[in-house]
């Protein structure tokens, strides 16, 4: 019989394998919505059944197995959020496309963060977090207590926010 | 049952992976205080390093640990690092947090232009590209030579073409969005 600790491993690569085509086909098929919520769900239908399996039959080193898997899960939530969301991959790739591979920073700043502001903005009322008046944007109340929930999430962990990483 | 106990390399990981988030929240109070939140992420990680080699010495002996426990345990502490730092950096830098914060603390509506200027702390949202850019400069991938900024061929290129395919893979339409 193979030693348990290479049946994990080898069965970690095929699950984390299975686990990315799902989380790749998933994010297609739902426009991207429900990120979080789908690689959450893959993770456990692809984890469940195997381990299940290995601890009935004993021959899957089931701690290994959990930690390369739960490893591989990581690393492919870290990308998604790396690559959808970061500002700084989004300049990369707008300088990366420029013919000379040469840009001006005022133009990465209107293109890159003036429609990450726009953008966002979309998100914030499409969650009906902010409306817009003939004043300008303001919080609507949902906005205001979810605002609140944060802050105090923020002063009950001592965790300063800050929009920019120079502070 | 037994067969479904850690091993003690893998028992060390898990309980110094939790040490992480755990001193991440503790190095917010007490005079470790203060520190910015770039710094109190790593420091939490190296404490959870640190962490991890004390248990892991101080486990009660037997058999050597197998080439793949310890494959195992560094597997364990990577993923909480990782996941620690999604959760970190969207509640600490979160661009669209930071912009509904930036909101509240308004005492009156703001417009597009207004709200950028506050976001940045009256700087401008050109200031808001140069903080971002700075972290393409950290690490190389483009040099600033005053308003240009431009790609470095090496390490530039492939991060850019990494980051390209990476998108492709996770179906993320167009460059920005």
């Amino acid at each position: 019989m193979s030693d348990p600790r290479i049946v994990a491993l080898l069965i970690a690569v095929i699950a984390v394998a299975i686990y990315a085509v799902i989380v790749f086909v998933g994010l297609r098929a739902l426009r991207q919505r429900f990120a979080l919520a789908l690689m959450l769900a893959a993770a456990i239908v692809v984890f469940v059944p195997i381990a299940a399996w290995g601890i009935a039959r004993g021959e899957l080193a089931i701690w290994h197995f959990a930690a390369f898997f739960a490893c591989g899960v990581a690393a492919i939530v870290f990308l998604y959020g790396a690559v959808s969301k970061s500002l700084s991959l989004q300049m990369l790739g707008a300088i990366a496309q420029t013919p000379g591979h040469s840009v001006t920073t005022q133009r990465l700043a209107d293109e890159i963060i003036g429609s990450a502001f726009t953008g966002r903005i979309q998100l914030l009322e499409g969650a009906r977090l902010i409306e817009r008046s003939a004043q300008g944007f303001m919080l609507t109340p949902t906005g205001l207590s979810t605002a609140a929930r944060i802050r105090k999430l923020q002063r009950a962990f001592r965790i300063d926010s800050s929009p920019l990483y120079s502070g | 049952v037994s067969h479904l106990l850690p091993p003690p390399v893998i028992a060390a990981a898990i309980v110094a992976a939790l040490f992480i988030p755990a001193c991440l929240i503790a190095l917010g109070f007490g005079p470790a205080a203060g520190r910015p939140p770039g710094r109190r992420f790593k420091l939490s990680v190296v404490a959870g390093l640190v962490g991890f080699v004390a248990l892991a010495r101080a486990m009660p002996g037997g058999e050597p640990s197998h080439p793949l426990d310890w494959l195992a345990a560094f597997c364990i502490l990577i993923a909480m690092t990782l996941a620690t730092f999604v959760v970190w950096s969207l509640i600490v830098w979160g661009f669209t947090l930071n912009m509904l914060l930036t909101l509240e603390r308004s005492p009156h509506p703001l417009n597009l232009e207004g709200w950028a200027d506050r976001y940045s702390g009256g700087r401008s949202i050109h200031q808001i590209c140069l903080d971002r850019l700075g972290i393409l400069i950290m690490f190389k991938l483009v040099q600033r030579d005053g308003d240009d900024v431009r790609l470095v061929a090496t390490t530039g290129r492939l991060a850019a073409a990494a980051s390209s395919a990476v998108r492709t893979m996770f179906g993320i339409p167009g460059s920005t969005r």
